[in-house]
Order: C-alpha cells, then structure tokens, then sequence
C-alpha cells in the first residue's frame, strides 16, 4: 500500500480501475477448458488485484508480469486485472470463487490479512492456497527537520511531555502507517495523535505543510524528501540497517532499544484446493524470476527486498503475519 | 523569468519533435473519447492505458498521459451535454445546464463556449505553471484539513440555491446524497457504517453510479413515457455557434471560473470535479440572472468546464513540485513515472528538467490541438440530436451501463447505477431537485473527514479555524454565504409588505 | 404535488430514522474530534427535520395538481424498460455482457419503443460495435461471458 500505493490510496474510491490486456487475451480468458492435468496452466494468466493501478502491489505485479513473459519463465500471457472494492474483499472473493481455475491467482497483500480482521468477516487467507511471499518493503520513521528529536529516544521522550501532543499523519484507520504508531506507542509506553488522512498522498502533504510532527514513509519515498532537506530520518524498522548510501547511516529501532520491527510484504495465492502440481508450477516460476537481472534491478530501484517465502512455509508464514496483525489491530482497538 | 523561458523554449524542442507530437495527439483524442464515455473518466483511461507506455520513452509516455487527462476534460462536456450523462466526475454541473441549453437546441453554443473556456482556463494555467510553480506548490500546502471543511461547507452550503424549485426541497436532497455518502467504512475510526454486511459497499458508493443513474438513465426513463414520436431537437444554424452576446456573457465567467478553478485544484485535497461545483455556484452569486441558473445558463457552464480544465492543469503543481497527486489523474501521472524508473517528489524538477519542461510545452501543444478539434466540431456534435430519440436512448443505455461496469469489474456497479436510475426517475415525478445530491455526495466524505482532521490537529480546540488565515478568510466566505440569502429574504419580505400596505391603502381610497 | 411532497417526506423521514438506529451505537465523541456517528447523528437530525417540515407545509397546502404520471402506455414502456435493464444483470453472467446488451436493445427498440427492423438492427450493430472496439478491443476490459464465450 504504500509509495504510490499511499499516494493513490486517497483516491482509490474515485479512481476507478481495472487491469488491462490485449484484446486477444481478454478475449480467451474465461473461455479456456478446465485441464488440470499437466504441470501449467493454458492461456492466458490472470493476476487479481485489489488496488488501482498504480498502486504498489499493482505495480509490482505488473513488472513481475512482464518479466516472466520476457525471460519466458511463463509463456502464457499473463494479464493483471485490477478488481477494486470492498478493500481487497472483492478481488478475494473472486479468486475464492475461482475453485479449480487454473488461470487465476491473487496479489497478496496487507488488506487481505486486516480487513477481515477489522471488518469482522471470516479470514480469507487460510481458505486461499499460498503460492510464496517474494517482495518485502521497509519502513521509516521521519520527522520535520527542525525537530528537536535527533532519534527515537528523544522523539519517544518528547512525546512523553504530554500525552497526544505529537501529531502523527497516516492513511485511513487500520492502515500501516496506524500500525506502526501503535507499535512506537507500545513500545515507548506513550500516547501519540494518530491523523488519518485519506490516504498517503494526503498524509505526505499534511506532513510537508508542517501540521504533523511525524510521519511513516516506505525509503523509495523518504529519499526525495530527505535529499531536499524536508523531512528528518529517525529510524529504519526492519531487523538490519539498509545498504544504501543514502540509508546506511539511519539506524534500526532496534538498535536504539525499541523492538519495533514492522514492514509490508507481498506474494501471490492460488484460489482454494489449488492443484499441488500447479502451485509447484508457480513456485518454480517465481524462484527463476527472483534471480533475473531485470527483477533485481527493479527491486533495488524501488528499495524493496526480494526474500523468498517458498511454497512450501508460505501457509505458515501467511498464518504468523495473521497472527500478528491480529494482535496488534486488537491492541489498537480496530478488530472485531 | 528569463531562466524559465529558456527551459520552456528547450521543452517545445522536445514537445514539437515528430513522435511526441504524434504521441501528445493520441493523448488527446484517446483523452476526448475516454472522456466523453460514461463511467470511464480520465484517471481511469490512464491507468488502462499505463502498459501501452512501457516501451515509449518516459517524456512521451508522460506527454501522451498527460494528454488523456486534460482531453478528457474537453470530452466529458460531450455526453453531458448532448445525453445528459456526465462523460467523467468533473463535468456533472455541465450535465445539469449543458443539457437544458441542447433541449433548447443550443447544443452548439454549449460546446463551443465550453471548448473555448476550457482552452483559454488550460492555456492560462499552463502558463502559471511555466513561471510559478515552487512558489505555488508551497502555497499549496498551506491547505490543510481546516480549509477544506470550509470549502467543502461551502459547496454544501450553496446546494440549496441550486435548482429552480424549493429550497426546502433542494436542501433534504442534499441531506440525501449526505446520506449515499455516509455508507462505507469511517476513514478515520474504521467502523463500517450502513453498510448492512455487503462487502461492495465497504469502500462506499462511488459518485459515478450515482451520476450516470440519476442524470443519464433517469432521463431515458422520463423520456420514454411518450408513446408518440418524439421530435428530434430543432437546431438552426445561426443557434450553433456563440453569438456575440453570448461571448459578453460568458468572458467574465470563464476568467472568474478558470481562476477559481485553477486554485482548488493546486490543492491536493480538492481536485476538479470540487473545482467545477464551486466555480458553478460562484458563478451564480455573481451572475446577473442567477434564476437561469439550473435552467441552462451558458455561463454556469462556461465556468464550470473552465474550472475544471484549469484544475487539472492546477493539480499538476503540487504533482511535479513536491509529488503529491493533486487529483485521480495526477495519481495515475505519478505511477506512471515510477513504473518508468522517475522518482517523483521535491527533486523532480531539478533531477528531470527535460521531462517537467517538455510535458508542460506539451501542454500548450495538446491545448491548441484540442481546441481546433472541439471547436468547428462542436456543431457536428449538436447535430447528434437530429437523430430521433427512440434510437439514442437504448444506445445511451448500454452505453452508461457499461461504463459503469467497467469501473470496477463488477456487475454491483451496474446495480447501483441501475438502482439510482429508478431513484433519478421517481424524483423527477415528484418533482424533487437531482443535482443537490451529486453534489452532496462529492462533497459529503472532504467536509466530515476534514472537520475531524482539523479537530484532531488542533486538539479539539475550534480555533483552529480563525488562526490559520486562509481558513479564516474562508469562514468568512461561509458566514457570508449564509447571510445573504437569509438578508435577501428579509428585504424582500419587508418590500413585499410594504407593496401589500401600499395595495390595500389604495384600495381603501378608492 | 402534494402527495409527491408527502411520499417524499416520509421516505426521507424514514431513511434518516434508518441513519439514526444503525449508527447508535457507534461512538458519537472520539478524543479530541466527533467520532464514527457524529456525522450520521446530524445528517439525520437534518433529515428529519426538513422531512417533518416538508410534510407540514404539505399538508397544509391545497391539493395542488396532481403528479404528472404517464398515461397506461407510456407507463408500461417504463417499467418493461426498467425491467430489461434489471434483466440485463440477470443475465450476463450466463449469456455474456455484450450478447444481452444487444438483446437488450433489440428488446427496447422492437418490443417497447416499437421502431421499425432495419433501423433497429443497424442502431444495435453501431452500438455494439462501439462498446465492443473501445472497451473490449482497445482497453482490454474482461466483460463476463457467457456460454458462446462472447
């Protein structure tokens, strides 16, 4: 959800979407016979979404797209369909729907995990077959550069002068932005003035008028922020510093005494009861496309991370991300 | 001054090459069509569009997006016009007077006077673009949520003026779109609200199934009562083109819309669909014959198709100049640019000074190609109406609702748009005032979440709406707003008193 | 009118009490700013009041002209319509999209509106083709399809 996921959140009820495909392709999906048997689907791919274009999931399996079709790790066109609604429920249900198609897979993202929780519905993740998470993003802590918080320590201490007197700006209730501050205020034992804007577009303008003091902010769009000197990095949350130069210098959380390890991950899931065969078939392509030059250069552009969850510990992976989105929406009083 | 000059003469090197000149001409006619389908508006085009510009350099892809994004501005006057279905968000105050003034057969003159208001509103902000956009993009984000609220309470306050019937009446619709809006999940506590456990309406209702419902298919409904032939709309020839009176009514209105325009859409909260409404009702305030208003008044819709042409000019300025998406389209703009390895945000205009100078000759290019398209066009468009009304309607049908499916992909939308067309219809038989709704429901989600916003930022104190400057200016706008009907009604209650006295003492005399 | 106006006032007397009791149990007062129901509270409190005032007045007006409706036939040429249109969702799932639309429309043109064939026919391909060469062909957007696979 977040770079231009963040920035199009906002819009996302006006932005209205969906996916695009050659006409041929949109032609023949849909059509295409059941045949199980084999290790690959026939014709053409669809790839569900649940953001609009131009949100980081969509981006990201747009690229992938065009990737497998390039090295012809997968030679089937595959076309990302973009079903927005229903915060990512309804491009779930489409692919829960989608029992014993071999053409459909889902973009795994955070709301697939949150909103049943917030929402009160049924989970989804564990009815879904879990292909692999192979894209992980990182998160910072960024303050106004006059800040009188030069770290954590001393923004968490500023914070505890008075409780909710430091402003935090972030997307909508339940967001990841809202996420992080209720771990920073757990973990610093403070109340901070959580403001959800409408998205991260919104939150990012708020923050550059100078009416927050803090805000969350994924490196690909911290970078242009710090370079013109318009926002202060305090902290980085995932377990080790990042490599680049621009990061290098911008500690952990952790490395400051506060266990904040927090970050986005996304994958791809199958609808239910998938054929084993055919995740294998899934599992393989993606292993191959995480090894292509093109994806890592994306990967590093973007400064994502490209750590593959296998097929294989997806399930277990999905549960523990569930778990502790879980705790920590119950924490903040939005599971139901 | 000189500098900008300079880059910009570098920008109509890069515009005016071959290609992209080819390119910004796609755009624009792509922009024009996709604008002038229901349900598809622009943002929604580009997105679609987004894997053609994969292979194309970044400047061209930019150009020819970019180009979708103004054209569809030209083209959503079409439908709302001709069909009374608004072609995108931003033309729905057009589809109210655009579409009275066709029933009147000055279906040309509406498209001619929009044409021109747009290019002269986009040309003008082009040009504020080429001189002051640092500075502007820093005043942009002096709008914070206070000064929302009170833009949107303006909006809302003027629907009641809106429409030709009771204000009673216009007001309870406004309550009503209020209500549309209310359905979906809280933005800021996550508590869904009337939502009654459908999943599609966790995100809400989108204003376009409610546009395209309560204009566009209601309007078929109504029309296809008549059992008899109905009799194609008589345009004569000298009634195509703007007359000089006209042009005298509507300079004004598109100088004061283009301004206002341009203005709401530097903000990154706002965007043109708000810009259009209110340059709609500034327009009336200051109009000399504010009853037209509603009934096919030329400069209500001069002025709303030039506010929002120059606002989604205008959203470009917070877009390229700190990277914040201003509007839908400016969203989709800077997706683009990361999907081409651009990284937007405060160092764009530095790091890729090609690409920002070239788009924005671009634009004076795409401006003048859209303008010579639109304009001798605009009576060939109004002839559409010739043809008998029984063969349009199904086509305006299908049209709509496949528009609306392709939204979202979902059939939902369809119902939805399907379920306000029955609603739309019902309220013209009850004589019930449509427009208030629309507006209520663009209006309803900007003023709750920013009241909010702004009560959250300040710490529950209401002073925060006096201490900022610019939101107390604006407070002063909506108290004034408020007053002055209500002053009028008094003046004209104790005239009306005075006559009455004046008419019985007469009679008395007698 | 004045029936219209009375109808209309209920109807939105009655949705704002719909407002009103699904929102109350949501927190009126968040912290510092109104919370999830504050919003709903009010919309509705207006929507009550101006219903109830909309109903007085009336009431108290003389039966003015009554609702314009449409004579018989008009009348089933808008509800055969309406209900096509409902139809259209019906069946999509199963027949396709673009194959009911053009259903749909012959239907309107033949069967309600009563045009002649030929006309008919040329407007439904010209339609057709237009939904189909933009949204289908050129923007790629995957309508349901039936069992032709169209």
């Amino acid at each position: 959800m977040h770079t231009i996921g963040r920035l199009s959140t906002r819009f996302s009820r006006r932005l209205i979407m969906m996916g695009a495909a050659s006409a041929t392709a949109a032609l023949m999906l849909g059509s295409q016979p059941v045949l199980a048997q084999g290790k690959a689907p026939t014709g053409p791919i669809e790839i569900t979404s649940g953001t609009s274009p131009g949100g980081t999931p969509d981006v990201l399996m747009r690229r992938a797209a065009k990737i497998l079709n390039e090295e012809k790790i997968i030679t089937n066109p595959i076309v990302v369909q973009n079903r927005t609604g229903g915060s990512w429920m309804v491009a779930a249900n489409w692919v829960l729907n989608k029992k014993g198609d071999d053409n459909t897979v889902l973009t795994i993202a955070q709301p697939i995990l949150t909103t049943p929780i917030t929402t009160g519905q049924p989970t989804v993740y564990d009815k879904l077959t879990p292909i692999s998470m192979f894209i992980q993003g990182d998160l910072l802590i960024a303050v106004q550069p006059n800040s009188p918080a030069n770290n954590l320590k001393e923004f968490i201490d500023l914070a505890k002068q008075r409780e909710r007197s430091v402003k935090v700006a972030g997307a909508q209730a339940g967001s990841t932005d809202h996420m992080v501050t209720g771990l920073v205020e757990k973990a610093g034992n403070v109340k901070l003035n959580y403001v959800p804007f409408d998205g991260g577009g919104a939150a990012t303008s708020a923050f550059l008028g100078g009416n927050v003091d803090m805000i969350v902010l994924p490196p690909s769009e911290a970078l242009p922020l710090i370079k013109s000197n318009k926002a202060k990095l305090l902290a980085v949350l995932s377990e080790n510093r990042r490599k680049e130069p621009e990061f290098k210098d911008v500690p952990t959380a952790k490395e400051q005494g506060f266990d904040i390890v927090w970050g986005q991950s996304w994958g791809l899931a199958g609808p239910p009861d998938m054929d084993p065969e055919l995740v294998k078939f899934w599992d393989d392509a993606i292993q191959k496309l995480v090894k292509t030059d093109a994806w890592q250069a994306m990967v590093d552009e973007m400064f994502l991370r490209s750590e593959v969850v296998p097929a294989s510990q997806a399930k277990e992976h999905m549960a523990e991300l569930h778990q502790e989105h879980l705790a920590l929406l119950r924490d903040l009083g939005l599971a139901k | 001054m000189i500098d900008a000059l300079a880059s910009l003469g570098q920008g109509f090197q890069v515009a005016l090459a071959p290609m992209n000149l080819m390119f910004i001409f796609i755009g624009v006619c792509l922009g024009q069509l996709i604008g002038a389908l229901p349900g598809l508006g622009p943002s929604a085009g580009m997105a679609l569009l987004l894997p053609i510009t994969f292979g194309i350099p970044p400047v061209t892809a930019i150009m020819m997006l970019a180009g979708i994004m103004y054209g569809g501005m030209y083209g959503g006057t079409l439908t709302s016009v001709l069909v009374n279905v608004p072609g995108e968000a931003a033309s729905v105050m057009t589809a109210v007077d655009g579409h009275k003034l066709a029933k009147k057969g000055r279906a040309g003159a509406a498209l001619s006077v929009s044409a021109i208001g747009s290019f002269l509103a986009g040309i003008g902000a082009v040009t504020a673009l080429v001189f002051v956009t640092p500075p502007l993009a820093e005043f942009a984000l002096s709008f914070s949520s206070p000064e929302y609220f009170l833009l949107a309470t303006l909006g809302i306050t003027a629907t009641a003026s809106i429409g030709s019937g009771s204000p009673l009446k216009a007001i309870l619709m406004a309550v009503f779109g209020l209500m549309i809006a209310l359905i979906g999940t809280d933005p800021i506590l996550g508590s869904s609200r009337l939502t009654f456990g459908v999943t599609e309406l966790l995100d809400g209702i989108d204003f376009l199934p409610v546009a395209i419902g309560i204009f566009g298919v209601a309007e078929v409904l109504a029309s296809l009562e008549r059992s008899y032939d109905s009799e194609p709309i008589k345009t004569r020839l000298r009634d195509m083109w703007l007359s000089a009176k006209d042009w005298a009514e509507c300079r004004v209105a598109i100088l004061r819309g283009g301004f206002l325009g341009f203005f709401i859409g530097l903000m990154p909260g706002a965007g043109p669909t708000v810009a259009s409404i209110l340059a709609y009702v500034t327009e009336k305030r200051f109009s000399k014959h504010p009853e037209r208003f509603g009934e096919g008044a030329l400069d209500g819709v001069a002025a709303a198709e030039s506010a929002n042409n120059s606002a989604a000019h205008g959203a470009l300025i917070p877009m390229l100049a700190l990277g914040i998406p201003g509007s839908a389209s400016t969203a989709v703009l800077l997706a683009a640019l990361v999907l081409q390895g651009i990284r937007p945000g405060p160092t764009l205009l530095v790091e890729q000074a090609d690409l920002v100078w070239g788009l924005i000759a671009s634009m004076f290019v795409g401006n003048i190609i859209l303008l010579i398209l639109n304009l001798p066009l605009a009576p060939v468009f109004a002839a559409l109406l010739r043809i008998p009304y029984e063969y349009l309607a199904p086509g305006i049908l299908v049209i709509s609702l496949v528009g609306a499916y392709a939204t979202t992909l979902s059939l939902f939308n369809v119902g939805l748009t399907l379920f306000f067309g029955m609603v739309g219809y019902l309220m013209i038989k009850a004589d019930l005032p449509r427009a208030p709704v629309v507006l209520a429901v663009v209006l309803a989600q900007l003023m709750e979440s920013s009241l909010r916003q702004s009560l959250m930022l300040s710490e529950g104190s209401l002073v925060i709406f006096v201490q900022r400057p610019l939101s107390a200016i604006l407070l002063l706008l909506v108290i004034g707003s408020l007053l002055l009907p209500l002053l009028n009604m008094l003046t004209r209650r104790r005239v009306a008193r005075r006559n009455r006295r004046e008419g019985s003492i007469s009679i008395a005399t007698k | 009118m004045k029936t219209a106006d009375i109808v209309s006032a209920v109807v939105m007397l009655v949705l704002s009490g719909v407002v009103f009791a699904t929102t109350r149990d949501l927190p009126y007062w968040a912290d510092f700013a109104p919370g999830s129901a504050f919003a709903p509270f009010w919309v509705a409190a207006t929507g009550a009041v101006l219903s109830i005032a909309l109903l007085v007045s009336a009431l108290r007006r003389p039966a003015g002209p009554p609702v314009d409706w449409p004579d018989r036939t008009g009348f089933q040429r808008v509800i055969l319509t309406a209900g096509g249109l409902w139809a259209v969702i019906v069946a999509a799932p199963f027949l396709g999209l673009v194959a009911t639309a053009v259903l749909f429309m012959l239907f309107l043109l033949l069967v309600v509106e009563r045009r002649r064939l030929l006309p008919s026919l040329f407007t439904t391909a010209v339609t057709t083709a237009l939904v189909y060469g933009v949204f289908v062909a050129w923007l790629g957007i995957a309508f349901p399809k039936g069992l032709l696979g169209v």
